[in-house]
């Protein structure tokens, strides 16, 4: 391995990280050095492996609802404003107040 | 980035994000957080080695993520995610098996094979010999490799998940990916010698 680009370069662009132009000066440079094309093959083909070796694990199906488990009780249960019988008659009492004092200053101020 | 407000995990910030969120935060961590638990559960599984612990400690950090949820405004969450899930399983690391963590991120260790790439024989390779390949790896190359193959993760990703330069993930990409295929090369003629 004495070609820098195959160890500087080369995953990125197999990524697509490089931007356009340094991908264009890549491909360039493939075009003359073995080492790299040889190297670029070996990684594709071990990417590939790496797709169809099933690598990946998915959560245990019991993870989701213990997450979720734990979830309910860090989240407080939802607000229920609940209002006393005699706060809501102190709101109908503050409601005839204000009606009738604005009606009895309509009725005063079309007096005058 | 989007990386913002993420927790360092040093055990001492157990009581800095609030312990009960809203239902509305809730539904939002639902919907942008949760949809990546396998992904958490994949990479505690890689850095980890092991299902049984890895399910412990993803759930650990899927509660973190949750009690930090606050500090996240938007962005990726994945990323954000992970970030919590890998600093989680260092913590778990250092203090249940603290002698994996001491091998070094260093090239010298691990020096470049030199088995030229033709001799690469993985096309036979079953599930098992990638996964003690994968699992001999130095965790630093291993979650590279995981983030980046596994899970699809881009450079940026990477670099703001595993907190190393952006400049510097291809090289680690790079040298693991070397270390990783080195056991899976075969001479050919050893490989012929395995199939008499």
């Amino acid at each position: 391995m004495n070609c820098d680009l195959t160890r500087t370069v080369l995953h990125g662009y197999l990524d697509g990280e490089l931007d356009a132009t340094r991908a264009a000066e890549f491909e360039l440079h493939l075009e003359g050095c073995r080492e790299c094309t040889t190297a670029l093959g070996s990684e594709e083909s071990l990417r590939s492996s790496l797709e169809r070796g099933g690598l990946y694990e998915n959560a245990p199906a019991g993870l989701r609802s213990k997450v979720r488990a734990d979830l309910n009780t860090m989240t407080a249960p939802p607000a229920v404003v609940r209002i006393p019988a005699w706060q809501w008659l102190s709101v109908a009492a503050t409601i005839v107040v204000v009606a009738s004092v604005s009606w009895f200053r309509v009725a005063a101020s079309g007096q005058g | 980035m989007g990386m913002q407000a993420v927790p360092s995990m040093s055990g001492s910030d157990q009581g800095k994000g609030s312990d009960v969120l809203d239902p509305q935060d809730r539904a939002r961590f639902e919907q942008l957080v949760l949809p990546h638990l396998d992904a958490a559960f994949n990479l505690a599984r890689w850095l980890l080695r092991s299902r049984a612990d890895s399910e412990d400690v993803a759930q650990e950090a899927m509660l973190r993520a949750f009690r930090f949820f606050r500090g996240f405004h938007g962005g990726d969450a994945r990323a954000w995610l992970l970030q919590i899930v890998r600093n989680t399983c260092y913590t778990w690391l250092e203090k249940n098996r603290p002698v994996e963590l001491m091998t070094e991120f260093d090239e010298e260790l691990h020096p470049q094979p030199s088995a030229s790439p033709e001799a690469l024989a993985i096309e036979g390779n079953n599930r098992e010999r990638l996964t003690r390949a994968l699992e001999t790896l130095p965790p630093r190359f291993r979650e590279v490799l995981v983030l980046r193959e596994l899970e699809g993760c881009s450079y940026k990703e990477i670099a703001s998940i595993t907190a190393i330069p952006i400049g510097t993930v291809m090289s680690a990409l790079a040298r693991a990916a070397s270390v990783f295929s080195a056991p899976l090369r075969i001479a050919p003629a050893q490989e012929a010698s395995r199939e008499l």
